[in-house]
């Protein structure tokens, strides 16, 4: 992406917010098809249309009008998602599983002024580790094809984010267990997520989602850990839902303290402000200022950032942050010595495998 | 609702001056300031709306008969039934095509 594309497409998803301010962009306007690339990658074809009709992106009428062509294509993509999620969610609760709609088709809903200003790429559903398997099973059922290996069988279930299932149409459901991968994902106190009901209406079926503390911090760990770079629609999230003042900031981070993420908070505060140009919200900017991470959080951080971010390096890091003794014995166990399918699709031998995986562990307590 | 050979709703007859027709239950909807974007419960593809048809759609939020809605849009532009009513008709016939528009009762039997 030009530095053109790039800064015109900040502006595109600070348009509309409170104090979003600029100075002038670095030199000429970025060809109109590359702005609309990036703006469809983004998830942002809905405030690309409502920049250039208030001016702030320049566009002659045929660019505006291929523009909302554009950006109905992705609605209608919206609802074809909106619509798998809401059938998943009919599926689980018909089989008696417990679970909660993520992420695009409930932000869109709950944060933004109108849905249409968000769109959003797969369909992410959250279920009990127990529930993990047989909610994959439900899914592949239908047609759908389980992607991602396991080292062992149950790890999926009970150290890692989850899977994705991908449909016949090429639609896919993210299956999670947790909210974020590596260390972060491990520390959350995942059942607790069960514990706050909320119902967002789609199609006139109720779809439980998670309640308002949760639903913020899962739009901070998604921003601060989720993509490389981040996705500026991931940050708008962030923005948006502090915006709406669903939920107060004692209680985010209180919760984030439980969950030892509260460097994630941080982090996630701090780079929607700077990318989007908007002041840090006035009920965390205090804290955001003084907080320092204790060393182990301030180390899971690091390993969850490039460069050093990266699944094996995630996995490695998870030992930071993984309650109970027990547990990292049986997770490092499961790594180390996983079943000979998968160690041959990697290292092909436990000793290579041993020595990638105590370099690993150096890099991540460093 | 009659159902055509393919097994999707069929249009014809929907859009008869008599039927009352609804958004169809389960339709999932987009709007923009210029259009909205309809994707019935069973439908393969997304319809999207624009200028008049926007007005049909917005007229069947509840149930309501097509010579009403014809006899609302033609009050709503100053034009005359007559003048508008072609137009609402086959919108109606199309969205009863797209499965995003669903027939209550219809005028045809």
């Amino acid at each position: 992406m030009s530095a053109s594309a790039a800064w015109f497409a900040r502006v595109v998803a600070a348009h509309g917010l409170p104090g979003a301010g600029r100075a002038r962009a670095p030199g000429a306007a970025p060809a109109f098809a590359e702005l609309l690339a990036v703006a469809t990658r983004e998830g942002m074809t809905g405030l690309l249309c409502r920049a250039i009709d208030a001016g702030a992106v320049e566009a002659d009428g045929a660019q505006r009008e291929r523009a909302r062509r554009v950006h109905e294509d992705a609605l209608a993509r919206d609802l074809r998602l909106e619509r798998l999620a809401v059938r998943t969610s009919t599926l689980l609760a018909a089989e008696g599983v417990a679970h909660r709609v993520l992420k695009g088709p409930v932000v869109a809903r709950v944060a933004y002024e109108a849905p249409d200003l968000r769109s959003f790429r797969d369909v992410d559903v959250l279920v009990g580790r127990d529930a993990f398997e047989r909610a994959v099973r439900l899914l592949t059922a239908e047609g759908g094809t389980r992607r991602f290996g396991e080292p062992r069988a149950g790890f999926a279930a009970r150290y890692t984010k989850g899977v994705c299932v991908e449909g016949v149409d090429g639609c896919q459901v993210d299956v999670h267990v947790t909210l974020a991968p590596g260390p972060f994902g491990l520390a959350i106190p995942v059942e607790e997520l069960f514990g706050s009901p909320d119902t967002i209406r789609v199609g006139g079926v109720a779809v439980p989602v998670l309640g308002p503390v949760h639903r913020f911090l899962h739009a901070c760990y998604h921003a601060a850990l989720g993509d490389d770079p981040p996705r500026l629609a991931s940050l708008r999230d962030v923005v948006e839902l502090v915006r709406r003042g669903e939920s107060h900031a004692d209680a985010v981070l209180a919760t984030a303290r439980r969950w030892r993420g509260r460097a994630v908070v941080q982090r996630a505060l701090r780079l929607s402000a700077a990318t989007l140009g908007v002041p840090v919200p006035e009920a965390y900017d205090e804290w955001v200022q003084r907080y320092r991470p204790a060393p182990l959080e301030a180390a899971a951080l690091r390993s969850s950032l490039p460069p050093a971010a990266g699944y094996a390096r995630q996995a490695a890091a998870g030992l930071l942050l993984l309650p109970g003794a027990r547990a990292r014995l049986h997770y490092a166990a499961s790594l180390l010595f996983p079943g000979r399918e998968y160690l041959a699709d990697r290292e092909g031998s436990y000793l290579r495998r041993a020595r990638r995986a105590l370099g690993l562990a150096r890099g991540s307590a460093r | 609702m009659p159902v055509g050979d393919d097994g999707r709703p069929d249009p014809r007859g929907a859009g008869e001056h008599d039927s009352t027709v609804v958004h169809a239950p389960g339709v999932l909807v987009r709007r923009t300031p210029w259009s909205v974007v309809a994707l019935g419960p069973d439908a393969p593809e997304a319809v999207v709306l624009r200028d008049g048809a926007v007005e049909v759609w917005d007229a069947f939020a509840t149930p309501a008969r097509v010579a009403d809605v014809a006899a609302r849009v033609a009050t709503a532009r100053g034009a005359t039934v007559a003048a508008v009513s072609g137009e609402v008709v086959e919108a109606v016939r199309r969205l009863v095509g797209a499965g995003v528009l669903h027939v209550v009762t219809d005028g045809a039997r």
